[in-house]
């Protein structure tokens, strides 16, 4: 006996409560193995592949791209087949399992539609064609046409309403990503894009953002680099700037608690945070994402280059984990590397602050009275003004700005130097 | 695979979405439609009409002859015509044909007979039905013939026997009896027609007999020999005579493609195709359309589904979901439905009611001189929905579509009755019957109050 299981979205991390289907692995008909991803989708900023809990064939897609599926929602039907028989050789009961696989399906827009099944369906045939190409199920649909007829608005409408949580159509139609009109390009925003537009907002309109900015002598730190570089090398790192900064800035935060913490309105706490979750914002082609160094405070310099260096990877690849991007504390951008002189990031919600760095100038300056080659980089701060004072802020950019401009007085304990 | 209505539409629309196409054939393009039945039929049809026509009115006068076999050269030039038209479209859209025996190798793997073997990413199962036989009745296409073999004929019979009172019993026997052949039909159920409306198997009882036709229902052939180039035939109730010729029409049988079944393809209990709205198989990635999923068999039927087909075969969502699908028997007059009766209209759960129209009310029928035909609708009381109509007029095959419009658009009896028809036609019955089913026709009397009792 063939059979239909009806794959849900499971619990992909604690406080998700609903993902982003990204891509469809498989199609309808198509068969599968237990454990093989079926499905991409997109939670916060990771995208997680989900497995097939049964091995079997795909008889049904319940989400389509795009759509936004809520934890625990059906997103798939599949029919199992029994150990001994094969799909194919089973006369009598494939016909019965497209059936409840119908109803089913039927059963997931009742749910959603509120509305009775009505036995006469009246519906001119290119509202049905319609309804075909939408997935409804048009004996859910209140008419509105004359007499109760269904129209094209009817459908249209009850798609729109109910569809986009419930399921989607039955075959693998892709929706169109680009839509021409005359004079405009409609670009649909999906996945990382929309996450990222969703969070900007979020950010913005719940965090007063305050902005500071300084100037740093990083000579030292050039030089530091410089003579790092080749004993790097020699072990297989690509040593950047980005683990010494990441070094000054676990050491600052740790002076000054308050901007790696969480404010938390609602019961009208700060959380101060002791651990050092250090993301850093990497722009890739699907949008913006943010993978975070973990315990940052706890690894040496060389470690976490190549964090950084396995994260950006991964982050170009669309292959961070959930793990990867979730329980950041502090936030590091690199603002300048196109070439602005300076720019304020959107703090990374719900963290309290974020660190914007900028290019690397050598340009003549007066040092002990000498004019010489001397290199300089632009920092700004963004912080949430709700609980940080701006002389707090202040002290805390000049703390991480003394680090950066002395680097051996952060990186003194460094035992990876040997 | 079928280059019937099944399939070839499948070919073309699958070709105008951008797909490669390969068509296979193992005999005429057009299927059985074209070449055995609807398309010959009609053809057949039209002169023994017309020579009825001018018999009946009885004041066009002089030696007015039928001579057969430029009848049925007529009839085959029509067919190759049609055929050959197919075939020119079908290479215009550049889908390959392949003729011969075909049979399936494994889910994308086909072999033709003498070509060899064909690779495709998907299937269309279009191989239609094959004449059914009777085991006392064997057809040899001598004195015994089916559809095929009868349209082959090169000599007028006097005398026909056909066996089987179905839509193909009842239009050869009008065809045979119009051009003077003597002809019997023996069904086997209590009426020609079975299955269908009592009022028009009444009607088609009433045509047949008018024209002179012998008709036993209830009635077997009980045995039968063949000698001398005759029949002689004993039938259940005692009765014996010998005929010239004799027709079996006693349905169809499923022609399922070799292989098809060791596949896996699933069947139902009469060995036809299983497919769902989609016109998918139980299998992935192979689809049928047409006759070979079951009855109805009609062409139309085929056509909108070999167009389902394609599109879901090419990616689309498309589903094979009428309201209704019309029937036509070429009697004459003809007679045509659509929809649901009053009977299974109430099991659905409509309030339906019906009301009937002799075609008396409808001055063009005066003028076609019909002696048989009425019109029937089938609607529901509250919301006045059009539900199933039945006509038997002259020029039924025609006026049908409007109903299955009105169907399919979900029209109510106001909808009808408030569009003009023009007069004097035929048609003009939809207007006037949904006015009579509104209690308030114009060319009828209605004696007592309820609406549609005459």
């Amino acid at each position: 006996m063939a059979k239909i299981e009806r794959i849900k979205l499971p619990d992909i991390g604690e406080g998700i409560a609903e993902g982003e289907i990204v891509r469809w692995l498989v199609k309808e008909g198509d068969p599968v193995k237990q454990f093989q991803p079926i499905v991409e989708v997109l939670t916060d900023k990771a995208s997680v592949e989900i497995p097939s809990p049964y091995s079997g064939r795909v008889i049904r897609l319940l989400a389509r791209e795009g759509e936004r599926i809520r934890v625990g929602s059906p997103i798939a039907e599949i029919e199992i087949e029994d150990s001994q028989q094969q799909v194919i050789a089973q006369p009598g009961t494939i016909e019965m399992a497209k059936e409840e696989s119908r109803s089913a399906t039927v059963a997931a827009q009742a749910e959603t539609a509120t509305v009775e099944r009505r036995p006469h369906i009246r519906a001119p045939p290119r509202v049905r064609k319609l309804a075909q190409e939408l997935g409804v199920d048009l004996a859910l649909v209140k008419g509105t046409g004359p007499g109760g007829i269904i129209t094209e608005e009817d459908v249209k409408r009850f798609y729109e309403e109910n569809i986009a949580r419930a399921r989607a159509p039955q075959t693998a139609v892709q929706p169109q990503q680009v839509v021409i009109e005359e004079r405009v390009e409609r670009i649909q925003l999906r996945g990382i894009k929309r996450r990222m537009a969703e969070k900007m907002i979020e950010a913005k309109s719940k965090i007063p953002h305050v902005y500071l900015a300084e100037e740093v002598d990083v000579t030292e730190l050039v030089r530091l680099r410089e003579s790092l570089k080749s004993l790097a090398e020699s072990k297989g790192i690509k040593l950047t700037y980005l683990p010494f900064i990441i070094k000054a800035v676990v050491k600052a935060l740790k002076e000054y608690p308050l901007l790696n913490s969480t404010l938390d309105m609602e019961k009208g706490e700060i959380i101060v945070k002791k651990y050092y979750n250090i993301g850093i914002a990497v722009d890739t082609e699907q949008g913006l994402v943010v993978p975070n160094i973990k315990n940052a405070d706890k690894k040496g310099l060389f470690q976490i280059a190549r964090e950084i260096e396995e994260l950006a990877r991964k982050a170009r690849e669309g292959r961070l984990s959930l793990e990867d991007i979730r329980d950041g504390t502090f936030t590091i951008t690199n603002v300048g590397s196109i070439g602005s002189t300076i720019g304020f990031p959107i703090i990374n919600y719900p963290e309290s602050a974020i660190l914007g760095i900028h290019r690397i100038i050598k340009r003549p300056a007066y040092y002990e009275d000498r004019l010489e080659p001397r290199y300089y980089m632009n920092i700004s701060l963004s912080f949430d003004h709700r609980f940080i004072e701006g002389g707090y802020a202040a002290r805390f950019l000049n703390t991480l700005k003394n680090y950066l401009e002395n680097p051996l007085l952060f990186l003194a304990q460094e035992d990876e130097f040997k | 695979m079928g280059g019937g209505p099944g399939g070839y539409p499948a070919a073309i629309r699958a070709s105008q979405l951008g797909m490669k196409v390969a068509l296979i054939e193992m005999n005429r393009l057009g299927g059985e439609c074209t070449n055995y039945g609807c398309i010959p039929t009609k053809a057949l049809i039209r002169p023994a009409n017309v020579l009825w026509a001018v018999k009946k009115l009885g004041f066009i006068r002089g030696n007015v002859e039928l001579s057969f076999e430029e009848y049925m050269e007529w009839v085959n030039t029509i067919v190759r015509k049609i055929s050959g038209g197919i075939e020119t479209l079908l290479k215009s859209y550049g889908v390959d044909l392949y003729r011969g025996v075909a049979s399936i190798r494994d889910g994308e793997t086909i072999y033709v007979e003498n070509i060899g073997e064909l690779k495709a990413k998907k299937m269309l199962l279009a191989t239609g039905t094959d004449p059914a036989d009777l085991p006392v009745v064997r057809v040899d296409g001598e004195v015994i013939h089916n559809n095929r073999t009868i349209i082959r004929l090169k000599k007028k019979p006097s005398s026909i026997l056909i066996v089987g009172g179905g839509y193909i019993g009842v239009e050869f026997a009008s065809i045979f009896a119009k051009i003077g052949v003597e002809v019997t039909v023996v069904e086997v159920m209590q009426s020609l027609l079975p299955g269908m409306d009592p009022d028009v198997s009444r009607a088609a009882e009433r045509i047949l007999r008018n024209l002179g036709v012998k008709i036993y229902t209830e009635t077997t052939v009980k045995s039968l020999s063949v000698k001398g180039g005759e029949a002689f035939v004993e039938l259940s109730g005692g009765d014996t005579f010998s005929v010239e010729k004799i027709l079996v029409a006693v349905g169809r049988k499923p022609k399922l493609i070799p292989g098809a079944e060791k596949l896996g393809v699933e069947l139902d209990e009469k060995g036809y195709i299983r497919v769902d709205r989609s016109m998918k198989t139980s299998l992935p990635n192979i689809y049928a359309s047409g006759d070979i999923t079951g009855p109805p068999l009609l062409a139309h039927r085929a056509f909108a589904q070999s167009l389902v087909a394609a599109e879901n075969i090419a990616g689309r969502s498309a589903a094979f979901d009428p309201k209704a699908t019309p029937s036509v028997i070429f009697t004459d007059p003809e007679m045509a439905f659509v929809g649901i009766g009053e009977n299974d209209a109430r099991k659905q759960g409509y309030k339906a009611k019906s009301v009937k129209l002799p075609l008396g009310g409808v001055a063009r029928a005066a003028i076609e001189d019909v002696e048989e035909g009425f019109a029937k609708i089938v609607f529901d009381e509250e919301t006045k929905e059009i539900l199933g109509f039945y006509v038997v007029a002259p020029h039924a095959s025609e006026i049908i579509s409007e109903a299955v419009l009105a169907i399919e658009m979900g029209a109510t009896l106001e909808d009808l009755s408030l569009t003009i028809h023009p007069h004097p036609t035929i048609s003009e019955v939809l207007e006037e019957i949904s006015e009579l089913a509104l209690g308030r026709p114009k060319h009828f009397f209605i004696r007592k109050r309820s609406a549609g009792s005459f």
